[in-house]
């Protein structure tokens, strides 16, 4: 996975512009569907004003062509023409009519005329076109089947043939007792393209697939920018008749992407806005707290002695939680590291620092010592018949009674008027084994100085369970450098001395010299740096 | 649409069918029937000698009339100009004008009843439903 190596920053952003570019697509999509959506409205609204408009001119046409007929028919020759059955005459009559208003004034371009009786058989016609022109098929028929009292109403249909579409208007010859009928067959394209004119939009008539009547106003390129509807009439024949009208959709098209650019345009300004906008409040709410609470662990880590040391609780909800659970942590976490270092370094029975602790002083001392030439004491303490107590009295006895001795040698080495005990320790080894560093002590004088105190101390009986004890100490003093430089020696020194100590009954006894009287005289009486061949 | 039966009945004399003529407005005398435009063809083409009265003015019948029928105005009809026009008082006669609003025809249909003319129609819609429904018209 490659996502994981990216910050949280790069995660949101990425996610937030991934977002936009996805609204900004989706408007894409939506404004080339509202586009294709306008343009099929647009398109069906020009195919019904063109239906109309087609219609209409139809209709006037079929209105011109009935009023022909009607005319026509009522003249008196035609009449007489008729009533005679004088096919020749009739022709001559029907022939005389292309002289007349309708068709000299363009209002009518006739095909043909048919005279019928009223049986709808043919008594004569007349053709423009040598080819000739036959009514719509089924038409005569359709005008025969109508009611009879419907017969006297003008009946028209429109049809198509190959290459070209004609119009037929039937009209009664009687009025209202019809004794023939009178069809007339027109050409209805300039009628038809009188829409052109109307709708300021070329018109394009087809037959099926055939062009049958092209504008010269035609778009050479209609994809482009112009908008084609089409739209079917109702015609009897070989194939539909179809209408199709071109608008320029040029200013349309131009709206509609200045209209797109604009919704592009603040589309993505909105985006770039909200992605920065996102991103503040992300990184002042949450990425800054976490990164001082990562900033704090970190530090934590590295030196255990900012453990406990509080993150202050900001940005939101979720981070502010984390920073007092975190708080919370640090404070529960440096208590128990307390507790834990205590343990390591002390000793649980009587609190004072353990052999460890003692030795990591004592190795802290000598490193101080070597730098700047300074010496210091070392006294290694044991009770005097603690064994005997411990088993006559118990263990528990045994506990308390060491308890008590600590308690009196810290108090012992709290104060001193004559001897400075600055930055002293009293460690418990083990059993009644104690052991104290006195770097302040500079000589073998104050060192003993020291141990009688800590003698004096014990002076006092102590009470263990109800019974009043007393209990002897022995001491042995060892300087350093005075009687030797290295760490264990200075202990077996120490230990050297309180052993002669013991043995001499002295209570105390200082490394390398002879014991001292139980009451000590004068304890300046030797010294070792008077003799610094003596080892321990 | 098409009361044939009642239009014979009434051709045949009886009055009756005068009361529950559904375009019969007061006062239109007894024995009057008023017809539609499709009554008026279908009426023309099942009886022989149905005459066609126009009664409105010259200048209305010059912007079309129905095509065989007689100008009469109802302000020149009087009993002797209708003798002198039709004979006949049995013969059928639709009287129409120019619609209905127009007065003419129902002035000369009650003008024709008070005359004894027996078999009258009053073609209430005239020239205007005439055209309306699409029937043809000429011009002189």
């Amino acid at each position: 996975m490659i996502l994981p190596r990216f910050s949280m920053r790069t995660h949101v952003s990425v996610l937030v512009i991934f977002m936009g570019l996805l609204g900004l697509g989706l408007a894409l999509l939506t404004g080339e569907y509202y586009r294709q959506l306008i343009h099929e409205h647009q398109r069906a609204s020009l195919a019904r004003i063109g239906t109309l408009k087609a219609q209409d001119a139809l209709g006037e046409l079929h209105a011109h062509a009935s009023d022909f007929g009607l005319a026509l028919q009522h003249t008196p020759e035609f009449r007489r023409a008729f009533g005679a059955r004088d096919e020749l005459k009739l022709i001559e009559v029907l022939g005389a009519q292309f002289h007349r208003y309708f068709v000299t004034a363009n209002v009518l371009r006739i095909d043909s005329l048919y005279v019928l009786d009223t049986h709808f058989t043919p008594v004569a016609r007349l053709e423009t076109d040598p080819d000739g022109h036959s009514l719509c098929p089924g038409f005569v028929n359709r005008a025969a089947e109508r009611p009879v009292a419907h017969r006297i109403k003008p009946f028209t249909a429109l049809c198509s043939e190959a290459h070209h579409i004609h119009s037929a208007t039937l009209v009664a010859i009687g009025g209202l007792r019809p004794v023939g009928y009178l069809a007339v067959v027109v050409d209805p394209t300039p009628a038809l393209r009188g829409v052109e004119r109307e709708l300021g939009m070329p018109l394009r008539i087809r037959v099926g697939e055939r062009l049958l009547s092209d504008s010269p106003l035609w778009p050479s390129h209609p994809e482009a920018d112009q908008l084609v509807a089409t739209t079917q009439l109702s015609a009897e024949g070989i194939a539909p008749l179809t209408l199709e009208f071109a608008d320029n959709s040029a200013q349309l098209a131009e709206d509609l992407a200045r209209a797109r650019f604009l919704v592009m345009l603040l589309a993505g300004i909105a985006t770039v806005s909200v992605t920065l906008v996102a991103l503040a409040l992300f990184t002042r709410c949450t990425l800054e707290p976490m990164q001082r609470l990562t900033e704090r662990m970190r530090l934590v880590r590295s030196d255990r002695s900012y453990l406990g040391t509080q993150v202050e609780p900001v940005g939101n909800a979720e981070m502010r939680e984390l920073a007092d659970n975190f708080n919370e942590l640090s404070g529960e976490l440096k208590e128990l590291h307390q507790t834990l270092e205590s343990l390591a370094y002390n000793d649980p029975l009587t609190g004072l620092p353990n052999r460890v602790l003692f030795r990591d002083r004592l190795e802290q001392q000598m490193r101080l010592a070597e730098r700047d030439g300074s010496n210091f004491a070392v006294l290694a303490i044991d009770l005097d018949r603690f064994k005997e107590i411990n088993d006559t009295l118990g263990h528990h006895a045994g506990d308390q009674l060491l308890q008590q001795v600590s308690q009196r040698m810290r108090r012992a080495l709290r104060r001193s008027d004559t001897v400075a005990l600055a930055g002293h320790t009293v460690a418990r080894l083990g059993g009644d084994e104690f052991c104290a560093l006195l770097p302040a002590v500079r000589n073998a004088a104050d060192g003993v100085v020291v141990a009688e105190k800590l003698l004096a101390a014990m002076e006092e009986p102590f009470e263990l369970e109800g019974r009043e004890l007393r209990v002897g100490m022995s001491i042995g003093v060892a300087l350093y450098p005075e009687h030797t430089r290295t760490l264990d020696e200075l202990c077996r020194c120490a230990d050297s001395a309180m052993y002669q100590a013991k043995r001499s009954g002295t209570g105390y006894a200082l490394f390398g010299t002879p014991p001292v009287s139980p009451v000590p005289a004068s304890p300046f009486v030797t010294s070792a740096s008077q003799n610094p061949a003596l080892h321990c | 649409m098409y009361r044939p039966l009642a239009l014979i009945a009434l051709l045949a004399g009886s009055v009756a069918f005068a009361e529950t003529a559904p375009d019969a407005v007061e006062p239109l005398p007894d024995g009057v029937l008023t017809l539609t435009a499709p009554q008026l063809t279908e009426l023309a083409a099942r009886v022989d000698g149905l005459l066609v009265v126009d009664a409105r003015l010259a200048a209305d019948r010059a912007q079309g009339y129905i095509e065989d029928s007689i100008s009469l105005p109802n302000v020149e009809t009087d009993c002797a100009a209708l003798a002198r026009r039709i004979p006949d008082r049995n013969r059928p006669v639709v009287f129409y004008c120019n619609g209905v609003r127009c007065g003419r025809s129902l002035d000369s249909v009650q003008k024709a009843r008070a005359c004894g003319y027996t078999r009258v129609f009053w073609f209430r819609g005239g020239f205007e439903e005439w055209r309306a429904e699409g029937y043809p018209l000429v011009k002189d």
